[in-house]
């Protein structure tokens, strides 16, 4: 197996393009568990830890976040928390301190898990993933178009994921997941909500209980025309239950070692109604104190 | 005199723990050393065609390729169980279950070894694999090759049929266990080499000279060949309790390439190579009279076993001790899968036995209304139901109360479904435990030197559970040293012969042979003393001696008293050495013994998504004299956690085709984190039982595992008034 080291991002794009079976890796918390079980054996590992570009991130002349995806769990915890608060939590979740001081974003991305924990609050905010290949230049795909498989994304053979665009919070934003276990999981399954005030609108985000991290479109169509922005009333549990019932009924989850699919389905809807919950009262408090 | 027994003592040996010094057996290096990788195999049930192993010869670094066709012949087959598996590695080409090995790749290096293996092409003939105990059931039977012969596959007494039949309240039910994993940090790890016919062999072992003599008759060495050295085992819990095939292909390698070889198994070999514990299905039926007393008990379990082995798993084992019912039958028998023989994990049979037996007690309780801590109550067996003598310091009600007390009982409503928190359904259960105390055979020595310190010389193996500071305590205690003064030779077959780290012996039995040993280095240096004319002592009865502080004085002659530095140097005597041989007095003895113990648990299960936390769990044990109360209270909190995994998360589930496991690796093999475990108070309600060994103290290892999964089922149905009888209780069961 080749082991390249590419400094530069042009160098990374340049190997990929000549070796297109080359396997992109960062932390390596996913990339060499799978090498350790014999899930596959590539011909080469493309080491982008030294691509300094990747691990930084910075606002965009339209106020969006540009996170490159060599930026690891630890620093968007430390540093984003306040701006990506969804992503946060759920980078928050993810494996010990050591695996957070060393996956990245781009490494989930990568993997394309439907179990990764960083889909849904993407897919809740509307990111938009960066890609790159050094034939055609940057393409920007959107978080929903990126998962195309059970651990099978978007990207062509020849492309790498460069960064993460997505617009900073502007409304609160709740990850949530259920886990065999209380740290060190993978997730049973997995939501976001992430409340956009100014769009009088909810984006949502659904793991590990399809193929692919979803969204969750009649709940956020549901969540569009019934709630009352205007208003800081709480919300009417008929409208928590329906929000609920949309979210475990847009999942297509299977029976697994960690779980079953109708405890997944059921489970979502319990999560998606907390987390819910827990934004529309920051919400209401949050429009009460402007008021 | 100075009190070192019962002090809670820092590890002896935390600090090197800590600092990296510790060198446990993968850490030992040898010359010219050559590195072993197992090719496991791909199918669970079948033949080996052929096996390729040309491309793995040429692969770089690779110095030999071993498989059943060109494997030197071993001597003989040591006995099981000991040796894990009845069947000598690579015998011939039959394969029993998914990752036996077939194939034994020796190179230079470990990373060229564990490439190589990936080239080793096999061509396999299919048979079809027994994949569940499910699909086995129906073949059952009583075991042929008894298992651990610790208990009888079948035990009677009465006429339990009968006895139920004219029961007024009855009950039967079925409880299930799953498979499980020891899953310790350290891989197993091997190191031989040969020097001659002598042999050499630094193995994780939890009983150096348990194993050695197995590796001895496997190559039909005189035992004085063979040299087995165990420094530290990085978490055994059991799976290094038997020798595993890894275990005799080091030697056997070593032999081929005439090099030391190592073999460390992989961390997925970890779950296919060295044990489990076998998945069981159990059928109580009880029979009682409306105020709760017992007449009737028939507990009939069946677990999974190998193709290769009847390897009982206990789980009736303990039953017809456990309480005073006039007519008891209890059966266990095996069925077999295409998987793994099963190994002893803490702790076998009772683990599972209790599960069954003390929800079936609980499931009682509700059926009369009567509080679950008096039916045991109202059960309790005051003299062994078995054989009739005398316990020799039970203490069980006192566990009963003292933790019920502690852990706040009485403010239970005994309305399953009553306690609620928010939306958290509160619920309290209980349940008993027991666990047989065995005794072994145990040497030590103790060598009392001119400095006024001392080494306790004997080859028991420290797996974590702190026996190396308890013995030295005993060792300080008998002496009248502190505890610094006391070092440790241990973990090697040079040594006297200890009990084996395993089966709760080292308090009991290891802890006798070096209480033995400082009393007659003791006695040695009284002698020493009262024959001395320039001794203060001089002329004393040497009743009248006793330690203190380092040295000698007489009982009541505070004044009249030396050191052993004194005594010693001017003796010219560098080292008095004091021999122990504890030899236990098994059916003799006029007592029965056993560890008890008593469980409560307080569960929380949030009514939307209902995983239950275990947020509070108190125990109370019986186990005589409290070596250590730091170490004991630290095993026993693992103990318990060990089970809080068995009881809400771990199992090795079958793939139901081919009966290979599905979640060979830590990362689906989930064992409980830090965040899972809510307070885990322990109380120890014991007191020195001299009855059952000179020293009093008996086993904590394995009773602290014993009960623990009843308790929270128990506690589960108080909470839902849901009965949850099959292991593990996840989320989904509780929909």
């Amino acid at each position: 197996m080749e082991f390249l080291r590419p400094q530069t991002w042009a160098e990374a794009l340049a190997a990929k393009a000549e070796l297109p079976g080359a396997v992109p890796i960062q932390g390596g918390t996913d990339v060499m568990v799978e090498i350790n079980f014999d899930v596959r054996r590539p011909p080469a590992l493309l080491d982008l830890t030294r691509v300094a570009e990747l691990a930084r991130w910075s606002a965009e002349p339209d106020g969006r976040l540009r996170v490159g995806a060599g930026v690891p769990y630890a620093r968007v915890i430390s540093e984003l928390a306040d701006r990506l608060p969804g992503l946060a939590q759920a980078a928050r979740t993810v494996g010990s301190p050591q695996i957070r001081n060393r996956g990245t974003v781009g490494g989930n991305l990568g993997a394309a898990s439907p179990a990764g924990d960083s889909h849904p609050p993407l897919l809740a905010c509307g990111a938009v993933i960066e890609v790159e290949s050094a034939a055609r230049g940057v393409r920007a795909v959107p978080a929903e178009e990126f998962y195309l498989g059970v651990k099978r994304n978007a990207l062509e053979p020849d492309e790498l994921i460069k960064a993460f665009v997505t617009p900073v919070a502007g409304g609160p934003q709740y990850f949530s997941k259920v886990g065999t276990r209380n740290a060190m999981v993978i997730a049973v399954c997995s939501f976001c909500v992430a409340l956009h005030p100014a769009e009088r609108r909810a984006g949502t985000g659904i793991g590990s209980a399809a193929p692919v991290p979803l969204r969750a479109l009649a709940a956020e169509e549901f969540l569009a025309a019934e709630l009352d922005w205007a208003g800081t009333a709480p919300l009417a549990p008929a409208l928590l239950t329906r929000f609920g019932e949309l979210v475990g009924a847009a999942a297509a989850p299977i029976d697994d070692v960690r779980g079953t699919a109708a405890y997944r389905r059921h489970a979502l809807s319990v999560l998606a109604r907390r987390t819910l919950t827990w934004a529309w009262n920051d919400h209401r408090k949050a429009a009460e104190r402007c008021a | 005199m100075t009190v070192a027994i019962g002090e809670p003592v820092r590890r002896v040996e935390a600090r090197d723990k800590v600092t990296g010094g510790a060198r446990y057996t993968e850490d030992v290096r040898a010359a010219d050393t050559a590195y072993a990788a197992l090719v496991g195999s791909a199918i669970s049930a079948g033949r080996v065609r052929s096996i390729d192993a040309r491309q793995a010869e040429r692969a770089p670094g690779v110095l030999t390729v071993i498989t059943h066709t060109n494997r030197p012949d071993f001597a003989a087959q040591p006995p099981t169980p000991y040796t894990a598996e009845g069947r000598m590695p690579l015998a011939d080409d039959r394969i029993h279950y998914a990752g036996q090995y077939i194939a034994v790749v020796v190179a230079e290096t470990q990373e060229q070894a564990d490439h190589a293996a990936t080239l080793v092409q096999a061509d396999y003939q299919r048979t079809s694999p027994v994949p569940t105990l499910d699909a086995a059931l129906p073949a059952a039977y009583i075991p042929r090759q008894n298992g651990l012969v610790r208990f009888p596959s079948e035990y009677r007494r009465g006429h339990a049929e009968t006895a139920l039949a004219a029961s007024p309240v009855r009950l039967e039910q079925e409880y299930r266990t799953a498979t499980l994993s020891h899953a310790p940090m350290e891989p197993s790890s091997t190191l031989a080499y040969w020097e001659g016919d002598r042999l050499t062999i630094y193995d994780s072992s939890q009983a150096v000279h348990t194993h050695r003599a197995l590796v001895a008759t496997a190559f039909g060495l005189p035992e004085d060949r063979v040299r087995m050295i165990s420094s530290f085992v990085g978490g055994g819990f059991g799976n290094k309790s038997f020798a595993w095939p890894h275990v005799f292909i080091a030697p056997m390698a070593a032999r081929v390439v005439r090099r030391p070889v190592r073999v460390t198994i992989s961390r997925k070999q970890v779950f296919t190579g060295t044990g489990h514990m076998a998945a069981t299905v159990q059928a109580v039926r009880l029979g009682a009279d409306r105020e709760g007393r017992l007449r009737a008990l028939i507990h009939d379990s069946t677990n999974q076993t190998s193709f290769i082995d009847d390897r009982q798993e206990g789980a009736a084992g303990t039953t017809p001790y456990m309480y005073a019912i006039p007519d008891v039958y209890a059966r266990m028998r095996v069925a077999k899968v295409s998987t793994g023989t099963g190994g002893a994990m803490r702790t076998p049979g009772d683990s599972a036995g209790a599960f069954a037996l003390e929800s079936a007690l609980d499931e009682l309780a509700y059926k009369i209304g009567m509080d679950p801590v008096e039916l045991r109550r109202r059960n309790h067996a005051d003299t062994d139901p078995v054989s009739g003598r005398p316990w020799s310091g039970k203490r069980l009600l006192a566990c009963y109360e003292q933790a019920a007390e502690r852990f706040g009982w009485d403010r239970r409503k005994a309305e399953p479904g009553s306690m609620r928190d928010g939306d958290d359904l509160v619920g309290y259960g209980m349940a008993g435990g027991q666990r047989m105390e065995h005794q072994s055979r145990a040497r030590a020595t103790v060598h009392l030197s001119d400095e006024g310190t001392a080494v306790i010389r004997s080859s028991t193996v420290e797996i974590g559970g702190g026996g190396l500071t308890t013995l030295s305590q005993v060792a300080a205690e008998g002496l009248g040293l502190p505890v610094g003064a006391v070092t440790f030779e241990h973990g090697d077959t040079d040594l006297p012969a200890s009990s084996p780290t395993f089966g709760s012996l080292t308090s009991g039995s290891a802890g006798s042979a070096v209480r033995l040993a400082a009393q007659d280095a003791l006695r040695a240096a009284i002698e020493l003393a009262v024959g001395d004319r320039r001794s203060p002592l001089h002329g004393a009865d040497p009743d009248d001696v006793v330690a203190h502080e380092s040295g000698l004085r007489l009982r009541d002659r505070p004044d009249r008293a030396e050191s052993y530095r004194e005594l010693l140097r001017r003796n010219r005597v560098n080292s008095l050495r004091g021999d122990g041989d504890f030899q236990p007095a098994g059916e003799t003895a006029g007592y029965a013994m056993a560890t008890f113990g008593a469980h409560f648990t307080e569960v929380r299960i949030n009514r939307h998504l209902p995983r239950v936390r275990v947020v509070r769990h108190v125990a109370a044990f019986s186990i005589g004299r409290v070596l250590n109360a730091r170490t004991a209270r630290n095993q026993a909190q693992g103990g318990i956690i060990m089970r809080l995994g068995a009881a809400l998360m771990e199992s090795q589930r079958p793939d139901p085709v081919s009966g290979r496991f599905i979640s060979p690796a830590l990362t689906d093999y989930h064992v409980p984190v830090n965040a899972d475990i809510g307070e885990v108070d322990v109380l120890f309600v014991g007191e020195p039982d001299t009855n059952a060994n000179p020293l009093g103290a008996r086993g904590l290892g394995e009773i602290s595992a014993v009960g623990i999964c009843a308790s929270v089922a128990n506690a589960v149905y108080h909470a839902t008034g849901r009965r949850v009888r099959s292991l593990p209780i996840t989320p989904d069961k509780l929909l």
